[in-house]
């Protein structure tokens, strides 16, 4: 199955870091697609963990914004799913639910970050650059 | 209308007494040990004595049988070779229990001679004495005797009387009064049947001791024994926390089936009580789901229409500001709810690890700042090292913004917040969030971390829910830091927060 993903190694994406924004509310993924294309990222907008692991399957991303509670599959056995796939770039759980086990749960599936909604939006462009830099790759945040 | 009795002091001091299943099983046992033996050894003794009189009683009325021919003869014939005779005779009858003398109408005494046990003179005296004065005291066992004995339906007869005489004890009484008007006395010597009395009352007080030892500790060990399962059903019952309401059951060995049946309704119960609860945290989740979106997107296009609005007013951007700070006020006050109501399910739990605390005092104040209508000032040690606590990051950042809202809440505008960072303490950093606001009487600063409490001289200043300490409070105990405050009335407050170092 991992040969289907595009190889981060081999394909190194022209232009712009793409990311993907993943959330069953269409408002909030209107709100970040926009403040996305505004700061001069990539955006893809995705309303199901199944249609971002289709996107991963084809296309570079640098970066997944994932919701944790959607209907159909959770963020958390979506994030297991693309790194079962091998997918390498970045994920970041986006949550309305502090929760420790969640947290935990996200880190063991192999997410990089675990936040909150409302934490999401009041600095997303900080967030993007932690997220994306180099010096960051191997640090998982909490 | 009727009022429950009011707990008076007996009634307490009976329930402390009888509360326990344990003690009135056992209270009730020794009761009916004690109660049963009782009555087993009052009546053997009294039964005992009675047969012992009845003896003395039908041995005398022998003796007067035999008696009265020489009382008669001494009538018609008292010459000294007759109440020679008659002495001799009484002294023939009496035996080592009965001894015998006549008084005559003129007073006189006719004492037996001789005879075995020879009647001395002092058992005679003592006795007549006796008869004629009330009788004194004597101990109750002798009491006892002679008081059955006056029980005797014959009234012709004198009441008993005991003497004590050279260590011996007797029952003396007027035996009998013939037709010439001679009486004659008996004593009969008790002190055997007394000692055998009394023998027999210290061996029925052994067996009733030892008795009463066994019962208690056969009810002791079957006391134990029944309510050993209801125990063990308490024990498990303390061992369900809410982590492990779920899957709680009461599991008991051989229990009797009146506690089976209470572990089954235990069971019931605790499954109801897990459902609810489960309830109750999706509840939790739904809540911070619904609330959450709405602000995330709220919260969001505030700040995007400030940043990329274009041509908006210095008025307008203003206004956005505001909405945009009070949206975010709300989205912590939600978080602070929603670690209230875990905490109350005992799910407050935090993932801790080391936190560079400089970094989220920074951040902290930076949310803050632009907010308050006031100086915000913050002061790192210096050095190039971070400072590590072990903590997690948005619940420290939850916590210095609370007290820094705090602060803000209840100081006059215009006087500076100072947040400070020290590391004077050996194993805690110290984060100190000062304030020259309107400062908590002494009386309040104990009170003041407890939910809904809030200094008495807080109503006059602004709004609060009294929350916010609390949630403080609570967030840094499951950090495993303290939290304190000084205060001088007018002067302002500190609240110093300590946060565990990293062990090295």
């Amino acid at each position: 199955m991992a040969s289907s993903l595009a190889d981060p190694s081999s394909v190194p994406p022209g232009g712009p870091p793409v990311i993907a924004i993943v959330d069953d509310d269409p408002r909030i993924r209107d709100l970040v697609e926009a403040e996305l294309q505004d700061e001069g990222y990539s955006p893809r907008s995705l309303p199901s963990a199944a249609a971002l692991v289709q996107l991963v399957q084809g296309e570079w991303v640098d970066l997944v914004l994932l919701d944790l509670m959607m209907p159909g599959q959770d963020g958390i056995s979506c994030t297991r799913v693309l790194r079962q796939l091998g997918y390498a770039g970045k994920i970041v759980i986006v949550t309305a639910l502090n929760d420790l086990h969640h947290r935990q749960d996200a880190q063991a599936a192999g997410a990089n970050a675990y936040i909150l909604k409302p934490e999401l939006v009041a600095d997303l462009a900080g967030l993007i650059r932690t997220m994306l830099e180099p010096g960051e790759r191997q640090e998982p945040q909490g | 209308m009727t009022h429950p009795p009011a707990p008076s002091r007996l009634r307490s001091l009976r329930r402390y007494l009888f509360g326990s299943l344990q003690t009135q099983i056992r209270l009730a046992a020794f009761g009916v040990v004690v109660a049963g033996f009782s009555v087993a050894s009052i009546g053997t003794l009294l039964i005992n004595q009675r047969e012992l009189m009845r003896q003395h009683e039908e041995k005398a009325e022998i003796t007067d049988r035999l008696v009265e021919p020489f009382l008669i003869k001494l009538r018609s014939d008292s010459s000294d070779r007759t109440q020679d005779y008659i002495r001799w005779r009484l002294a023939d009858f009496a035996t080592w229990h009965q001894l015998f003398w006549i008084q005559e109408p003129t007073g006189a005494l006719l004492i037996p001679q001789g005879g075995r046990p020879p009647l001395s003179n002092s058992v005679v005296m003592a006795s007549m004495r006796a008869h004629q004065k009330n009788m004194k005291p004597l101990d109750w066992m002798a009491n006892l005797t002679a008081g059955v004995a006056n029980r005797d339906p014959e009234a012709s007869r004198s009441p008993y009387r005991v003497v004590d005489i050279n260590g011996r004890r007797y029952l003396t009484h007027l035996d009998m009064t013939s037709q010439t008007g001679s009486k004659l006395w008996v004593a009969r010597d008790i002190t055997n049947d007394i000692i055998f009395l009394s023998d027999l009352f210290q061996w029925l007080l052994t067996i009733w001791s030892v008795a009463l030892g066994l019962t208690l500790l056969f009810i002791s060990i079957l006391t134990r024994q029944l309510l050993h399962p209801l125990q063990e059903l308490n024990r498990m019952a303390e061992m369900i926390t809410t982590e492990s309401l779920d899957h709680a059951q009461i599991k008991l060995d051989q229990a009797p089936r009146e506690v089976e049946e209470l572990a089954l309704v235990f069971n019931n119960l605790l499954e109801r009580l897990g459902r609810s609860w489960n309830q109750q945290r999706d509840f939790v989740s739904a809540v911070s789901h619904e609330l959450r979106n709405p602000l995330t997107i709220i919260g969001g296009y505030l700040r995007r229409l400030q940043r990329r609005g274009g041509n908006l007013s210095p008025e307008q951007l203003r206004a956005l500001a505001t909405a945009e700070a009070e949206t975010q006020r709300i989205t912590r006050l939600l978080n602070d709810l929603l670690d209230l109501s875990r905490s109350e399910a005992g799910r407050l739990q935090l993932l801790l690890k080391p936190v560079a605390v400089d970094e989220v005092l920074l951040t902290s104040c930076d949310l803050v700042r632009s907010q308050l209508p006031r100086r915000l000032e913050l002061t790192l040690p210096t050095g190039d090292d971070s400072f590590l606590a072990v903590t997690e990051a948005d619940r420290l950042q939850q916590v210095v913004l609370n007290l820094i809202e705090n602060a803000d809440k209840y100081s006059p505008p215009g006087t500076p917040i100072q947040v400070i960072l020290t590391t004077d303490l050996p194993d805690y950093l110290r984060i100190t969030v000062r304030d020259r606001g309107i400062g908590i009487p002494a009386d309040d600063q104990a009170t003041i971390f407890e939910r809904f409490q809030r200094g008495s001289n807080a109503a006059a200043k602004g709004s609060g829910s009294g929350l916010g300490l609390s949630v403080v409070k609570l967030l840094v105990d499951a950090m495993g830091g303290r939290i304190s405050v000084e205060s001088q009335l007018g002067e302002g407050s500190a609240f110093h927060l300590d946060l565990p170092r990293p062990a090295q």
